[in-house]
């Protein structure tokens, strides 16, 4: 699982959401699609699969996306694989610019 | 005829009339805030924008509540009112929520910065994000800017 990190704030409005990194300063904006994607990526899964891969508080990103894009699948006029691939994308975005981060790490913010 | 006694908040803010001299110090001060938030770099900034508030909210009964609100109204208006000549300066909503934060920090106040975003139309058609600034003081929402509630607060 993962959650924004310390620092990351976010704000949804209408159906986008404005990403805030006060470390550096930057603000992203988010399509619909994108904020309905990490809507379901910070949210607890709402069955008991985990998204932990075999090892151990590693998530794994092709697992989470997996899951998202099934929920998803009935909203979006696009196939699955496709969803998946673009879930995963983000999510690996979202990563690399350090707004996310695991649920386990140190500087997950535990309000997200 | 009976005069009704005054309430702590009334009273409150009754100790600080807003003299000519407060005005041109709230000016300054926003003037200040605006040359460093535009010229040190963001670094220097953060920590000055995301600040804990240093004002001791003491006890949380109505009364204080209402008293602490009574002040920063009251505050908010003069900074209001020295934003309101902003010759050669920048004075956002930012800019005058950090002043009024400093300035009830040092009645005492408490005060929350809050950031928000709103989604607007954008000058070419399709939307943006804009941003506002205001301050929380004990709950209720202190805006210098009159903006409309329609931004959202980042959580």
């Amino acid at each position: 699982m993962y959650a924004l990190r310390k620092g990351v704030l976010m704000s949804t409005v209408d159906d986008e959401a404005a990403v805030l990194d006060s470390d550096s300063g930057f603000y992203y904006s988010l399509n619909p699609m994108a904020t309905r994607m990490v809507g379901e990526l910070l949210a607890p899964p709402s069955d008991t699969a985990s998204d932990t891969a075999s090892v151990p508080g590693t998530p794994s990103i092709a697992r989470v996306a997996s899951r998202i894009a099934a929920t998803l699948a009935n909203e979006f006029d696009a196939s699955p694989e496709e969803i998946e691939a673009d879930i995963a994308e983000l999510v690996r975005t979202l990563l690399e610019k350090r707004l996310i981060v695991e649920t386990s790490a140190p500087d997950a913010n535990p309000k997200a | 005829m009976r005069t009704r006694k005054p309430s702590a908040a009334e009273r409150a803010v009754q100790t600080e009339p807003a003299s000519p001299g407060l005005y041109i110090r709230v000016w300054l001060a926003l003037a200040l805030t605006d040359f460093r938030l535009k010229f040190l770099p963001y670094r220097m900034n953060k920590s000055f924008i995301f600040a804990q508030n240093s004002g001791d909210s003491g006890t949380n009964s109505a009364e204080d509540d209402e008293t602490r609100v009574a002040i920063t109204r009251r505050t908010a208006t003069i900074v209001a009112r020295a934003a309101g000549h902003p010759f050669i300066f920048t004075m956002s909503c930012l800019r005058r929520s950090l002043v009024l934060r400093a300035l009830l920090a040092r009645r005492g106040v408490s005060s929350r910065l809050v950031l928000g975003a709103a989604s607007v139309p954008a000058p070419g058609g399709g939307s943006r994000i804009a941003h506002h600034a205001w301050l929380e003081v004990s709950g209720v929402r202190i805006d210098t800017y009159g903006a409309p509630d329609r931004y959202a607060a980042y959580r």
